[in-house]
This record gives structure tokens, sequence and C-alpha cells, in this order.
């Protein structure tokens, strides 16, 4: 596939997830640049079997890098690991509820994602937005494949155990989110 | 399992839970939700469907300008340098090739130039030059703007409308007004006209034509570079600034860049006139093979290998002791880069002879370039700078 191609099929995703990690618009602009620019000789494209997967990894990476170089002189800033940052805006599109529904459900949609640590909500995000496997949200999250699986049988076996009581039920879904 | 008979499925925490998770567990709870209450089974997917096509989550876009801008970058790195990876196999036997090319062109070489006297340091010395951004070829219609990011192959049809590469694009045309078409520095069009004649523009060329040739003559406007076939029928203008070229059936290049010095008129085949735009002048008649040069509304009739003067049409640039200023002005116009070029530069009095194939990318181009008249290339970014060689 031609890389203009795929720079118009995924730059808003690219964009997106940037600026839920917490980067300025500059920022995320940039890196779109950087990644697509690095990608125009390299034959890494072809090889590639999940995209999105792949450019929200690239562009990962290079916001970080690009904030590492940009703060190479200064003896303080932020490591990659204190980049846990992620917030997330609920926005709703119209048309489709009735008015006070939509209203309701965003205000719950809203406190569902509250309670969430920023890590969970940034697995949330990529989960719904992206459509990604949780596989592939625990490798861009660093998170190894193991740890994702566990906590996915244990929340099922939660569920098991008490399949009726709406308070673990409730809390069994978060199991896995918990872990991350 | 718990009974929702009595809530609203949509606004329901875990339900909610299960939308933005979807985890296999929940998955597995809903499932077993549905089995239980089949008769709750639609409303269910109803649910679903509607928080899907509902809830977004930092749903940002990139704003459109930003994204052009970077698609633009894109396109141009892209554009140069697709196939840069084929070529890093072929380049070493492209490196041999030219060498053998060059090997039999070195006697022509200025040797003259060869003992520069000191040794040159970066500085005023060096030819330094900048790649621009490439603009957008434009055609122009009465109000309308159509732009295009690539270069154009563009055929007027009868119906008055531009077909762009073939169909990717139908521009239709405004049928009063005269159009017009701008290919900036760093792309190149070519266009069919509606009586059939071919024209090639070069970068930095500008073509004004009708949708459709109506009065008892054909006239076009053009400034910059333009490669002409025209079809036979009847009377043919081109007016170059400067210069009136009255066509008797025939293939012939134009060069009449603002700016530069001196325009000329190339005739490959057929017959014709050039009327340079002074009082009491004769118009020059041009046969196969001969140039007419105008300087300074001076014109200069001679014989010229005509293949040096159409092969940018084919993407190739020919040079036979051009002086390298010159050579850097047509590489410049094709890639879009401004060379700035210090006065006292010893590489002024350079000259360069042998071909250059343009449809590599440009860090190619200026590397065989440096090759042939030995002189240095380096790169920073979009900043280039050219050496004399030690």
């Amino acid at each position: 596939m031609k890389i203009e191609v795929t720079y118009g099929q995924y730059h808003d995703a690219m964009y997106s997830y940037g600026i839920g990690l917490g980067f300025s618009h500059d920022d995320c602009v940039d890196a779109i640049q950087d990644v697509f620019c690095r990608l125009i000789n390299s034959k890494a494209l072809e090889k590639v079997d999940n995209m999105r997967f792949f450019l929200l990894k690239c562009m990962k990476n290079r916001l970080l890098k690009n904030y590492r170089d940009s703060n190479a002189n200064k003896t303080c800033y932020l490591k990659d690991e204190n980049f846990e940052n992620f917030e997330i805006k609920v926005s709703m599109i119209d048309g489709i509820l009735a008015k006070e529904r939509q209203e309701l459900l965003k205000k719950k949609v809203e406190s569902a994602l509250n309670m969430l640590t920023a890590r969970q909500r940034e697995a949330v995000y990529l989960r719904y937005m992206q459509e990604m496997e949780y596989v592939e949200i625990g490798a861009l999250m660093n998170l190894t494949p193991d740890s994702a699986k566990l906590s996915v049988h244990r929340a099922i076996k939660s569920i098991r155990e008490n399949p009726s009581l709406k308070p673990i039920a409730y809390v069994t879904v978060f199991a896995l989110l918990r872990s991350l | 399992m718990v009974n929702k008979k009595k809530k609203d499925i949509l606004t329901d925490n875990d339900f909610i839970e299960w939308q933005l998770q979807r985890t296999e567990d929940a998955e597995r709870y809903w499932d077993e939700y549905v089995e239980r209450y089949p008769e709750r089974e639609a409303e269910v997917r109803q649910a679903t469907e509607d928080f899907r096509t509902t809830v977004r989550l930092n749903d940002y876009r990139l704003p459109q300008e930003d994204e052009y801008l970077i698609s633009h970058h894109i396109w141009k790195m892209a554009g140069i340098s697709r196939r840069l990876y084929i070529r890093r196999i072929l380049w070493m036997a492209a490196c041999i090739a030219l060498m053998i090319t060059v090997g039999s062109i070195l006697p022509l070489l200025d040797r003259s130039e060869k003992n520069m006297e000191n040794r040159q340091t970066a500085g005023a010395d060096a030819i330094i030059g900048a790649q621009q951004p490439v603009s957008e070829l434009q055609l122009i219609s009465g109000d309308r703007v159509a732009q295009f990011q690539k270069d154009a192959e563009i055929e007027l049809s009868d119906k008055g409308e531009a077909v762009v590469n073939k169909g990717e694009k139908v521009v239709p045309l405004a049928k009063e007004v005269i159009n017009t078409l701008l290919v900036p520095y760093g792309k190149r069009a070519q266009i069919q006209l509606s009586d059939g004649s071919k024209l090639w523009l070069n970068s930095g060329s500008r073509l004004d034509f009708p949708a459709s040739f109506t009065g008892d003559t054909r006239e076009i406007s053009v400034t910059g570079e333009v490669y002409l076939e025209v079809a036979k029928g009847k009377q043919f203008i081109v007016h170059a600034g400067g210069f009136d070229v009255v066509v008797h059936g025939t293939k012939f290049n134009i060069s009449s860049y603002p700016g530069t010095a001196s325009q000329y008129v190339v005739l490959v085949e057929g017959k014709v006139e050039v009327e340079v735009d002074r009082k009491g002048k004769a118009a020059e008649m041009l046969m196969p093979d001969e140039m007419l040069q105008i300087t300074a509304g001076t014109a200069e009739k001679r014989s010229v290998d005509v293949s040096r003067y159409i092969s940018w049409t084919r993407g190739i640039l020919i040079f036979d002791h051009t002086p390298i200023t010159a050579v850097l002005e047509e590489i410049g116009r094709y890639y879009n880069v401004s060379f700035d070029v210090p006065d006292n530069a010893p590489l002024k009095r350079k000259t360069c002879s042998g071909k250059l194939a343009l449809d590599e990318d440009f860090d190619a181009v200026m590397r065989s370039l440096s090759v042939m008249s030995k002189i240095t290339y380096a790169r920073d970014g979009n900043a280039v700078e050219l050496k004399v060689k030690e």
C-alpha cells in the first residue's frame, strides 16, 4: 500500500492518541510527520500485519523520543514511566438518542472512566476507539502478554464463581484493567 | 445474573463497562444474560448499536491545514525517493555506467579549472542551496481553481472539460474565458489542447489557453519552458513574452523564463516564424535543428543539437560545456531548490558536460552532477552545499 494512503487512513488515530497521552497539538503534528518521513525510505511498512498497532507504537515512541530530545539539555525531566497521564474527553454524536438519555449516558460514561487509572483509561481508549485486541494493547503499553492473559483468566474465574452477584460481577469487569 | 428488566439497558453501569472495555468476561456475562432473558436480546442489540454510534472518546481530528502540510511533505518525499531502495541495489551499477559516460566525456570537461589555486574552505566559496516546499499545479478557469498534488497529464475533451491523469479528475472549463495552467517549480505537466496539439510544460511555467479554438487563428500564451507538438489546422500562434511564434505545423521548444537573460526557440520539425517584439524587424524563419536565441531583444540564429533542448520532456538534462550556474538553475527549477551562488565562488567558472536523468531523487542527481563536474555535494535537511573538490 502506498504510504500516502496509509497516512490518510491513520493520521487521525495517531493524532488523537497523542493528544490523549497529554502531548500538545504541535508535538503530535511533528511526531506524525517524523513517523511517516522515516517510513518512506524503509521497507518496514510492507512487513506490517497490524498497521494500526504499528503506527500507534511508532507514534508513542516518536513522541517520547522528541520529548526526551527536546529536554536533553535539562537536568530534570519526566522519565517515560511517568507518562502515565491519559485523559479521555467523552463526546456524543447527536441525533441518535433523545436529549436527556444522551446526557445521562454521557455522565455515566464519564464517571465510569473517572473510576479508572490513567493506564486503564488508555487501555479503554485503545480498545473502544481503536478497536485493538488486549494482546496488542498490552504490547503497546509495555505489558507482557502473560500478564494480560492472566488478568482475563482471573476475571472470568470470578464471574463463574459468583454468577448472580451484581457487585462482584461489576468488580470483575474491572479486574483486567485494574491489573494494568 | 442480575435481572435488568426494569432498567434502561443503555444507561446501565454494567452495560457501559461492557461497551467500553469489551473484556472477554464481560462478553461472556452478556451472552449469559441474553440467554436467560431472550426477550431482551433485541433491546441489548439496539443499546449496543446506539452506544457505539453515539459515544466517542477523544474523537480528535488532525486539523485540516496540518493534515495537508504533512501529506504535502510525505508526497514530496515519497515522490522523489519511492524507488530509492531499488536504486540502492542499482546504485552501484548506475555508478559504473555513469563512470563510463563521464569517462568518455572527461576530455570535454573544462580542465582549466582543475588546478584551483587554493584550498577552499566552507562559507563564501560554496554554493548553498535550499530545498523549497513545492506548491500545487493549478488549473484556473474563470472562478474555478483546481489544484493537483502530482505532475499532471491533462487532456481537453470535446465537451470542454479538462480530463486529468486519464480521468482521475474532470474539471469543467469556462467557455468564454482564457484558462490558465500554472506549473510551479518542482512540478511538470502535459496537456493536450482541444485541437489535438500536445504541450509539455516544464517547472515554473504558465500556459494561457482557451477551452476550444473558435477564431481564425489558434492562439496561446506561455511563459517558462514549453515543448509543443502542434496539430495540423488553422494558423497557430504562441505568444511567449517578448516574441511570438507563428507555427506552420511542427514540433518545437520555447524557453522564455521571466528574469533570465536570454530566451530561445528550438525547432525540431516543420517550420516556425519567430516575431521578436521589435519594430522594423522581419520575422525570423526557423528550420529544423535551428535555434533562435533572443538576448535583450537581439535575435541570433544557429544550428544546434535539438535533443539537448527537448530531453527534459523525458526527464533528462543534457549538458555540453554548460556553466554550472546554468545547470543548477535548471536542476533548481526541476526540484524546487534555490541555489545561492556567491559572486566569487570558484564553482561559478566550472562547466559541466554529460547527461543527467531527472527522474531520480534529488540527492542522486546531485551526486551524479558532482561526479560530472568534480564538485563535492553535501546535504543537511533542506539545505545543500556545493564546493570545488580539493
